[in-house]
C-alpha cells in the first residue's frame, strides 16, 4: 500500500500549479482549466484520506464523484459566461474584465 | 350597625364624587367648549352639590369615628411581581375623618363663594372643574393608607395647584408664578420620592406604621445606622417643606397669590399647604424615633414662622400679607410636629384652616369691592395703601375679617388662641429657645394682622386718591420693567396701556358689599373660627383625646388631661396673650390713632425694613444662585456638548471617510488579484497557526 504522504504531496503540487495558473493566466479558458486542476487536487486528498482512515468503505470516492459532477456543471456555466463576455467585448483577456471597481 | 358599615363600604365615594363632577364638566369643556361654557349655573350647581354630598358623607364618617368606631381599612392589590406587592385602598381613622371634614367643608364654602367672586369671569366653568378636581385629589390624599398612594395624590394636588395659580394664564405674573410653584415643588417632591424609595428599600413596606416599626428595629439591631435613617427621613420631610412652604422652599407660596382668591383660600391657605403637615403627621411613627429629624423639623418650622411673620409686616398687597402669614402659621404647625406635639399641630391645622380660609375669602371680598373703584388691576385693587375705611361700605366682610384677625392673633376665646397656646406650651417643655421664637412670632403676628385690618377697614377711604394711584402704577411699571429687562418695551406705551385698562373698569366712587354668595361663606366660616377652639381647651381636651399619635395609648392622654395645672396654663396663656396685646397696641398706635409714624420708624431701622420689604432677599439670592447659576451651567454644558461630544461624533465620521478613501484602491476589479489576496491570507493564517 502506498503511503499517504505521496498522495498529499501530489495533491499539493497539483494545487499549487492550479493556483499559479489561476493567478497568472490572462486567458479566461486557462483560468477555468486551473480551477479544474485545483478541484482535482482536492479530490485526490479526499480519496487519499478516505483510503487511509477506512479502506473498507468508499466514502471519499463517492464524494469525489459528486465533486466531479458539480465541477462539470460549474465548468459549463463558466464557459457560458465566458462565451457571453466574448460576444459582448470581443476578448477573453482577464486584464480587460475590471469594470466592477471603485 | 348595618348602616354604619355601609358608610364605610362606600367611603371611597368621598373623593370619587368630586372627581366625577370634574370629569363630566371637564369632558364637556374639551368636547363642546362653547356649549359647556354657557351652562354656567347648571355646571356650578352640579359640582357644588356633588361636593356637598361628599361633605355629608365625611360628616357621617367623622361622627362614627367620634363614637369610637374602629379604624376601617380596605385594600386591593394594585400590582404584584413575585414577592413584590403594591396595594391601594383607603383607610378611615380619626385623623383621616377629621381631615375629610375640614377639606370638604372649606371646599364646599369656597365653591359657594366662587359663584359670587368669579361671576363675571369667562373661565367660570373651567374654574369649577379645576376646583372639583382639586377637592378630589386632596380627599384622596387624606384617606391614603400608604406612602405610595399619598405620593400619587400629592402630585395630583400639586398639578391642580399649578393649573389654578396659572388660571389667568394671560397675565404674565400668573404664568410665571405657576411655573415657579411647580418647579419649587418638584425639588421637594424629588426629595420625597428619594426618601420614600429609600425607606422602602430599608423596610420593604410603604405602610406608615410598619415602616416606623421596622426602621426602629433596624436602627436598634444596627442593620441601619442612625445617620442614614435620619437622612431618609429628612428626604421625606423635603416633600412637606415644599408643599407647606417652609424655608428654604417657601418662595412659591407668596407668588401663588396671582391665582384667583378662592384658590388662595382653599389651596394655598386651608388645605393643600396643610398636606405637608398632614404627611408629617402620617410619617410620625418614622420621625419620632429619630431625634435628629425631629430637631430639624422643629427648627425649620420655627425659622419659617419667624421669617414669614417678619416679612408680612411690610407687605402692602393684602393677599401677599396673608400669604406670608399662612407661611408663618404653617411654620407653627411644623414646629409643633417637630417637638412631638402631634395633637397640637393638627389642632392648629384645623383652626387655621377655618380662620385663614375666612381671612382669604374676606380679602377676596375686599378686592371684589375695590375693583369697582380702581378697575381690574391687581396692583391697585389689592394694595392696602388704596383701601381704608371699608368697614362703612362692607360691614359683613369687615366683621368677619376682624373675627379672623382676633383668631389668628390668639385672643381668647377665639380658635387661634387655644391651638397656638397649646403649641407654645408643648414647645416650652422641649426647648425654651424654640418657645421664645414662637412667642415673639405671636407678637409680630398680632401686629401685622391688626396693621392689615386697620389699613383696610378703618380710617379714611383712599381709593379715589389719584396721587397714591399714580405712585402705585409707577411702582408696578418699575417692577414690570425690571422683569422685562431694559429696552424690552417702551415705558410710555406701557403707561398708556395701563391707563386705558384702568378707565375700562371704572364704575363708581365707593366700594360695595359683596353679594350673598360671597358673604354667606364668610359668615359660615366665622362660626368655627370663634367656637372650634373650645374643642381643644387644656382643661377639657376633646381634640387630643380624639387625635393622638398612632403609637400612644389613649389612657395616658386622659391622665395627662386630668393633671391639668391652672397656674402653668395662666402663665403660658397669659404670656402669649400679653405679647399679642403688645403687638395690637403697637398696631393701634401706628395705624389707628397715628401717635407713632410708621415711616419714621421704618427710616430709623432702614436695613431691617429693607430686609423685610424685600422678603429677606431670598428671591434675589435664588435668582443669582439657581436661575443664573443653572443658566451658566447650561452654557458650560453646551460648550462641552459642542466641543467634546459633537467632536467625537465628527471624528468617528472623519476616520471612516479617510480609511475608506485609502482602502478603496485595493478594489481594482481584477478577480485574479482578489484570488491572490485570499490565497495569501489563508497561507498567512496557516503559517500563524503552525507557529503558535
Amino acid at each position: 500500500m502506498i503511503q499517504l504522504e505521496y498522495f498529499l504531496l501530489l495533491a499539493a503540487a497539483l494545487f499549487c500549479i492550479g493556483i499559479y495558473g489561476l493567478v497568472t493566466s490572462r486567458n479566461v479558458i486557462r483560468v477555468l482549466m486551473s480551477i479544474e486542476l485545483m478541484l482535482n487536487a482536492v479530490n485526490l486528498n479526499l480519496m487519499a484520506f478516505s483510503n487511509y482512515l477506512d479502506p473498507a468503505s468508499a466514502t471519499g470516492q463517492v464524494f469525489t464523484v459528486f465533486v466531479i459532477t458539480i465541477a462539470a456543471a460549474e465548468a459549463s456555466v463558466g464557459l457560458a459566461i465566458v462565451l457571453s463576455i466574448y460576444r459582448n467585448r470581443d476578448t477573453v483577456d482577464m486584464e480587460q474584465f475590471n469594470l466592477l471597481k471603485w | 350597625m348595618e348602616s354604619i358599615e355601609a358608610i364605610y363600604e362606600y367611603a371611597w365615594l368621598v373623593p370619587v364624587l368630586p372627581l366625577v363632577g370634574a370629569a363630566i364638566v371637564g369632558t364637556g369643556l374639551i368636547s363642546y367648549s362653547q356649549t359647556t361654557s354657557t351652562l354656567r349655573r347648571p355646571a356650578a350647581v352640579f359640582i357644588v352639590s356633588l361636593t356637598g354630598a361628599a361633605m355629608v358623607l365625611s360628616f357621617l364618617l367623622f361622627f362614627s369615628q367620634v363614637q369610637g368606631h374602629e379604624t376601617y381599612t380596605r385594600m386591593i392589590e394594585w400590582a404584584s411581581a413575585g414577592d413584590f406587592r403594591i396595594t391601594m385602598g383607603y383607610t378611615i381613622d380619626h385623623l383621616a375623618s377629621l381631615m375629610l371634614v375640614i377639606v370638604t367643608t372649606v371646599a364646599f364654602l369656597v365653591m359657594v363663594y366662587t359663584d359670587g367672586y368669579m361671576a363675571h369671569d369667562p373661565g367660570y366653568v373651567r374654574f369649577y372643574s379645576y376646583l372639583s378636581l382639586f377637592s378630589s385629589s386632596m380627599l384622596g390624599l387624606v384617606i391614603s393608607p400608604n406612602l405610595l398612594q399619598v405620593y400619587v395624590f400629592w402630585e395630583l394636588v400639586g398639578m391642580c395647584s399649578y393649573l389654578l395659580i396659572g388660571f389667568w394664564y394671560g397675565r404674565k405674573p400668573a404664568a410665571d408664578a405657576c411655573q415657579k410653584a411647580f418647579v419649587t415643588n418638584r425639588v421637594g417632591d424629588f426629595g420625597l420620592l428619594l426618601g420614600m424609595l429609600a425607606l422602602f428599600w430599608a423596610t420593604g413596606s410603604f405602610e406608615f406604621e410598619v415602616m416606623g416599626d421596622r426602621l426602629t428595629e433596624l436602627v436598634t439591631t444596627g442593620g441601619l445606622t442612625t445617620g442614614l435613617a435620619a437622612i431618609f427621613a429628612i428626604l421625606v420631610f423635603l416633600g412637606p417643606v415644599a408643599k407647606s412652604a417652609q424655608f428654604p422652599l417657601h418662595v412659591w407660596l407668596p407668588d401663588a397669590m396671582e391665582g384667583p382668591t378662592p384658590i388662595s383660600a382653599l389651596i394655598h391657605a386651608a388645605t393643600m399647604v396643610a398636606a405637608g403637615v398632614f404627611l408629617v403627621a402620617r410619617m410620625f411613627p418614622v420621625f419620632e424615633q429619630l431625634p435628629t429629624v425631629m430637631t430639624v423639623v422643629a427648627w425649620t418650622g420655627a425659622f419659617t414662622a419667624f421669617m414669614g411673620a417678619s416679612i408680612a409686616i411690610t407687605q402692602n398687597d393684602i393677599k401677599k400679607g396673608l400669604a406670608y402669614s399662612t407661611m408663618s402659621q404653617l411654620g407653627y404647625m411644623v414646629m409643633a410636629m417637630g417637638v412631638g406635639a402631634y395633637g397640637a399641630g393638627l389642632f392648629h391645622l384645623m383652626t387655621h384652616a377655618y380662620f385663614k380660609a375666612m381671612l382669604f375669602l374676606g380679602s377676596g371680598s375686599v378686592i371684589h369691592g375695590m375693583e369697582e373703584v380702581v378697575g381690574h388691576n391687581p396692583a391697585l385693587a389689592q394694595d392696602m395703601r388704596l383701601m381704608g375705611g371699608l368697614r362703612k361700605y362692607m360691614p359683613i366682610t369687615a366683621t368677619t375679617f376682624l373675627i379672623g384677625t382676633l383668631a389668628i392673633c390668639g385672643i381668647p376665646p377665639f380658635a387661634g388662641f387655644w391651638s397656638k397656646d397649646e403649641i407654645l406650651g408643648s414647645t416650652f417643655e422641649v426647648s425654651p429657645v424654640l418657645w421664645a421664637v414662637g412667642w415673639l412670632t405671636a407678637g409680630i403676628t398680632a401686629f401685622y394682622m391688626f396693621r392689615m385690618y386697620f389699613s383696610t377697614f378703618e380710617g379714611e377711604f383712599r381709593g379715589t386718591n389719584k396721587e397714591i394711584q399714580i405712585q402705585l402704577k409707577r411702582e408696578q411699571l418699575m417692577a414690570m420693567g425690571a422683569s422685562l429687562g431694559p429696552g424690552a418695551m417702551n415705558s410710555k406705551e406701557l403707561t398708556l396701556d395701563a391707563e386705558a385698562h384702568d378707565d375700562h373698569g371704572h364704575h363708581s366712587e365707593v366700594p360695595h358689599e359683596s353679594p350673598i354668595a360671597m358673604t354667606f361663606p364668610l359668615m359660615a366660616l366665622a362660626v368655627p373660627s370663634v367656637l372650634i377652639g373650645l374643642l381643644g381647651t387644656p382643661f377639657a381636651n376633646y381634640f387630643e383625646a380624639f387625635i393622638h399619635p398612632p403609637g400612644e395609648a389613649v389612657e395616658a392622654l386622659a391622665e395627662a388631661g386630668g393633671a391639668f395645672d391652672w397656674s402653668e396654663f395662666l402663665i403660658m396663656g397669659g404670656s402669649s396673650v400679653g405679647i399679642g396685646l403688645i403687638g395690637i397696641t403697637l398696631a393701634v398706635m401706628m395705624y389707628r390713632t397715628r401717635q407713632l409714624d410708621p415711616s419714621a420708624i421704618a427710616d430709623r431701622i432702614k436695613p431691617l425694613y429693607q430686609l423685610s420689604k424685600n422678603k429677606w432677599y431670598i428671591d434675589e439670592i435664588y435668582d443669582v444662585v439657581f436661575v443664573q447659576g443653572s443658566r451658566k451651567l447650561a452654557k458650560q454644558v453646551l460648550e462641552i456638548d459642542v466641543r467634546i461630544v459633537d467632536g467625537l461624533v465628527n471624528l468617528a465620521g472623519f476616520v471612516t471617510l479617510v480609511s475608506g478613501e485609502g482602502l478603496k484602491y485595493l478594489e481594482n476589479g481584477r478577480a485574479q488579484f482578489y484570488a491572490l489576496i485570499v490565497f495569501g491570507a489563508v497561507l498567512g493564517l496557516v503559517l500563524l497557526s503552525g507557529i503558535t
